[in-house]
């Protein structure tokens, strides 16, 4: 038997469950407002998932920075270039050439052929020897009076590199011209072989009815293959060159090599649209107009080791398209046979598709190096990324791109190109029954910071030392 | 469109769905919401944050043919969650003396039978949160006091209490707003 209470709340409990069971408020045009806005905003991004994704690329930039920070620190001053073995003997000689024309009015006139026989030494003289060739069975003396005039009046150094003084100059001044140059060199403060010890080195070359003509053959960067210096065998064979496709050749990455990899890509996305089968379709038309709508950005940092570059991404696209929904209205227009044609008329949406998403790529790089252009690169790979929401889509795309590899400095490449990415994946839309394809296309700009080289080169660093 | 079919298609945030779906639920929501919250002003904060909150706890449903009883029950709680942020102190602390009342026989039944629900709900939302909000669990969405207690994180007894408490306190504001027991009879 219930007591009073149990009566009291049956009671109770009945008529207000009668009464508010469907119970109902309509909520006010605002609150309809604000709730479609909050709907229509941007994806919903899950706070726990942006943290993450963006300290791994905080942690990866992070790494980035030091590198080049160490890097920064590593790294020699521009002009201090003591990796290459036959820089010091460039280096006198360039200082010889600003000599020659800072000092050309003081110098005494003896003096001065000494400096064309300088100047033929730097880097000019493939040219000295091309013109001795030609001048010097006819006019042996006249490049001696060319030469004193010409170094008289300033006139520029080439002009003083065509001058076969040497031919000309007895061989013992050669030694004094080069302890001249020494001590002209030491007055400008620049670290200078001692040529001396190169003059000794010098072949002779004969040169008809002349005296001897000094070159100095180890200079490799003045040494032109493809023409012989015997003069004599030079006058009775055609010059050949042989001339090359200069096609780009694959390098292939050292194995172990080991860099760091940043690349920042705009995209353009452009769609492929799949209409579901659906009785209750109405589209009866759909475009892609041109628009801002459709840019989206793509960030990736990772690394690159044994031929593969390993990425995490984030990137955001957005693409937009016009769909015509067919309304219940007919336009019907009499054709020239009195005959009407019946059109349905529509009525046109204008969607916009935003995706943010975060995930992880790799890829395959091919390094080509061609003698005229420089360094290209190609790159293919896969990528996985998801949408940044609690329900997102995930997207599994194919990424190819190409382009030109600049070195920045000795261990970090930029590397530009072109970027196209195809979505295996179709994904659904705003617009229900309908999916999309959205593929992107742009340009990538990336560095590249190889460990690997760094390492080598701190490591000559340190044996130099 | 079908319900499942809906559900799903908001589970892909597709925004027409979500539309559709928010206008099918919107007034059953906010009636709950006003049922639980002291003012329309709460009730369309906790309705604004509550049906967001569904949006995005949507991909948590297994059986989209329960999605009426689910809605219902994320948008409960939503409230519930509300009060314990904003009023938890209020809500544990409030103390109300016993009113027992004496009634006779069936005069409860005369008397709430003869409310307009408007002066129903206003008596509900003048009740202090801990009683309004247990009233409104137990006595019009059913639920036992093991699931109220589980649900606000207090003891049974004390939801029984609540309840006992609540009733009377409602009664005797629904005498203050001129029913009077001579009426009744």
């Amino acid at each position: 038997m219930k007591s009073f209470e149990d009566e009291l709340n049956d009671a109770i409990q009945k008529v207000l469950h009668d009464s508010f069971e469907n119970f109902e408020k309509k909520p006010r045009a605002s609150i309809d407002q604000k709730i479609y806005e909050a709907l229509d905003k941007p994806s919903r991004i899950g706070p726990l998932m942006l943290f993450a994704t963006a300290a791994l690329l905080m942690l990866l930039l992070g790494f980035g920075v030091i590198k080049m920070v160490e890097l920064d620190v590593a790294l020699p001053p521009i002009t201090h270039s003591e990796s290459a073995p036959y820089t010091p003997k460039d280096t006198a000689n360039a200082a010889t050439h600003a000599d020659n024309r800072a000092a050309d009015a003081a110098r005494p006139s003896h003096t001065e052929n000494k400096s064309g026989m300088v100047l033929s030494d730097s880097g000019n003289a493939k040219q000295l020897k091309r013109v001795t060739h030609a001048k010097a069975p006819n006019t042996p003396h006249k490049p001696f009076r060319l030469a004193s005039g010409k170094v008289k009046h300033h006139t520029h150094t080439v002009f003083a590199a065509e001058i076969p003084f040497a031919a000309i100059a007895p061989a013992e001044t050669s030694r004094a011209e080069n302890s001249l140059v020494s001590a002209t060199d030491r007055v400008h403060g620049l670290s200078v072989q001692d040529q001396n010890n190169q003059v000794a080195n010098v072949s002779p070359i004969p040169v008809d009815g002349l005296v001897s003509l000094p070159v100095d053959l180890v200079l490799p960067e003045i040494i032109d293959t493809a023409v012989n210096f015997d003069s004599t065998l030079q006058a009775a064979m055609p010059r050949s060159e042989k001339r090359k496709l200069d096609l780009p050749v694959y390098q292939p990455g050292e194995k172990k090599s080991f860099a760091w990899i940043f690349n920042a890509n705009a995209t353009n996305t452009f769609q492929s649209i799949y209409l579901l089968p659906n009785p209750e379709s109405r589209i009866l038309k759909v475009s892609f107009p041109v628009s801002t709508a459709n840019l989206g950005y793509k960030f990736s940092a990772g690394f690159q080791t044994l031929g593969f570059q390993l990425l995490f991404n984030y990137s955001h696209i957005s693409w937009k398209a016009e769909y015509v929904y067919a309304i219940d209205e007919f336009k019907a227009d009499e054709d020239a046979a009195n005959r009407y044609i019946f059109e349905r008329l529509g009525k046109a949406e204008t969607v916009t598709s935003k995706v943010g998403m975060a995930g992880i790529g790799i890829k395959k790089q091919l390094d080509f190096k061609s003698r005229q252009m420089g360094r290209f690169f190609a790159q293919f790979g896969v990528d996985y990324s998801r949408q940044m929401l609690t329900s997102g889509q995930n997207f599994i795309a194919g990424a190819i791109s190409a382009g030109k590899v600049i070195t920045v400095n000795r261990a970090t490449d930029l590397i530009v190109g072109p970027y196209f990415e195809y979505n295996f994946k179709k994904v659904p839309t705003a617009e229900y029954r309908i999916k999309v394809r959205p593929n992107q296309v742009g340009l990538s700009v990336g560095l590249r910071i190889n460990r690997t080289k760094l390492a080598k080169y701190r490591y000559q660093r340190s044996v130099s030392r | 469109m079908e319900l499942a079919e809906l559900v799903k298609a908001c589970q892909r945030q597709d925004p027409r769905a979500q539309a559709i779906f928010y206008d099918r639920y919107k007034s059953r929501l906010l009636g709950v919401c006003v049922r639980y919250a002291k003012t329309v002003a709460e009730a369309e904060d906790i309705f604004q944050e509550g049906i967001l909150r569904i949006f995005a706890k949507i991909n948590d449903i297994q059986n989209p043919q329960s999605i009426d009883s689910w809605v219902k029950t994320i948008m409960v709680r939503h409230a519930i969650d509300y009060y314990n942020q904003v009023t938890r102190k209020e809500m544990l602390s409030a103390s109300y003396e016993d009113m027992n009342q004496d009634w006779g026989t069936n005069d409860y039944a005369l008397l709430i039978g003869k409310l307009d629900v408007n002066l129903l709900l206003e008596a509900i939302n003048e009740l202090p949160d801990g009683y309004r909000i247990v009233i409104n669990m137990h006595f019009i969405d059913g639920y036992k006091h093991a699931e109220i207690a589980e649900m606000l994180g207090i003891k049974e007894v004390t939801s029984r209490s609540q309840l006992l408490k609540g009733r009377n306190l409602l009664i005797k504001k629904l005498e203050q707003k001129g029913i009077k027991q001579h009426e009744i009879f």
